[in-house]
């Protein structure tokens, strides 16, 4: 029988000791991210600085919220031309689809602001903690409050340094700090693999993924979730 | 102006790859069928970023010292560790065996 993850019901309010404890939990959860994430933030900095509109570069920071399509769709401009930036940096983002249907019944109890506001900033690690925080107890202001929290955590250190980048350059290059990133990943994958069909999933998509790194554009990744997809439909039926 | 314009485009489109499912979604409940899809599909799209992050770590980092100190963040993570516990557990033996690997090298 496939183990299947649920919701926890929970109340709508919370009290407001508990709405301070959700608020230090969500941006103390993301913080490792923002450390992790510091390096990718840099370069996009100098790419933004780089670029003949830095304010405009820059403004992607909160307007996209994706760093690979960020940093494809300022390279392509000069190469290929806006459309093709367009498209690219679309490409890339197109993963959000999966996060956005990920979360859908999670939230669907949430007022329609936060859904708008929560929506703005789903992201990946945003997304994986917002997963992670639906599977615990607690009320749906708690909820909002530890996602909210998480998700400004890791908007206003995002763009912070990614203008650092754009001042400072790569002077912080060779720090280490690229290792942080893949190990926070690891830490939300990792209570998903005692499930057979999502541990299936997780490692087809990791092969897959090494298989179709230099793939343009976002299709390596796509055609990693797809194949993790497909394996754990495998599995699952291999197994009733 | 260009810049600005592929800016707003792609900001508009992936807000509304974020925005879409959540309001498709209103009220509406999803069969079990779909839910184990999306959940599928969640697993694997971070096991890829995980996976693509550490090779794109790899440019500047030594790539065996990156593959054990993942491994052992793998199996905190597996033993219940926090998120804090498998990146500090992970960086020091990433920062170890690279600091190792450079004095070999």
């Amino acid at each position: 029988m496939t183990a299947i993850v649920t919701e926890v019901d929970a109340p709508a309010s919370c009290s407001p000791n508990e709405h301070l404890t959700e608020i230090r939990a969500g941006a103390l959860a993301m913080a490792p991210f923002v450390v992790g994430y510091a390096p990718f933030a840099l370069v996009i900095g100098a790419a933004v600085a780089a670029h003949g509109h830095p304010i405009a570069g820059w403004a992607g920071s909160w307007l996209i919220y994706g760093g690979s399509a960020h940093l494809a769709a300022l390279r392509t401009i000069d190469d290929g031309g806006a459309l093709l930036a367009i498209l690219t940096g679309l490409l890339i983002n197109a993963r959000l689809l999966v996060y956005s249907a990920s979360v859908a019944p999670h939230w669907q109890r949430q007022p329609r602001w936060f859904r708008a506001v929560g929506a703005a900033l789903l992201i990946d690690p945003t997304w994986a903690l917002a997963e992670r925080r639906a599977t615990q107890p607690g009320s749906d202001r708690a909820q909002r409050a530890y996602y909210l929290a998480a998700g400004l955590t890791l908007g206003v250190g995002w763009s912070a340094l990614i203008a650092v980048g754009a001042v400072a350059g790569n002077i912080v290059s060779g720090v280490g700090l690229e290792v942080a990133a893949p190990l926070c990943l690891i830490s939300l994958v990792a209570p998903r693999l005692k499930d057979g069909d999502t541990r299936a999933a997780a490692i087809v998509a990791a092969l897959v993924s090494v298989v179709a790194a230099r793939w343009p554009a976002g299709t390596g990744m796509l055609a990693a979730i797809a194949a993790g997809c497909a394996g754990a439909a495998l599995v699952g039926r291999r197994s009733t | 102006m260009t810049t600005w314009v592929v800016i707003v485009a792609v900001g508009a489109g992936s807000f509304a790859f974020r925005w879409l499912p959540l309001r498709l979604h209103d009220g509406q409940a999803g069969s079990a069928c779909l839910d184990r899809l999306i959940r599928r599909a969640g697993a694997g799209a971070t096991s890829a970023l995980a996976v693509s992050s550490l090779r794109d770590g790899a440019t500047s980092g030594a790539m065996p010292a990156l593959a054990i100190a993942a491994i052992v963040g793998l199996i905190v993570a597996l033993r219940g560790g926090t998120i804090l516990r498998v990146v500090v557990t992970g960086s020091v033996v990433y920062g170890t065996l690279a600091g190792v690997l450079s004095a070999l090298g």
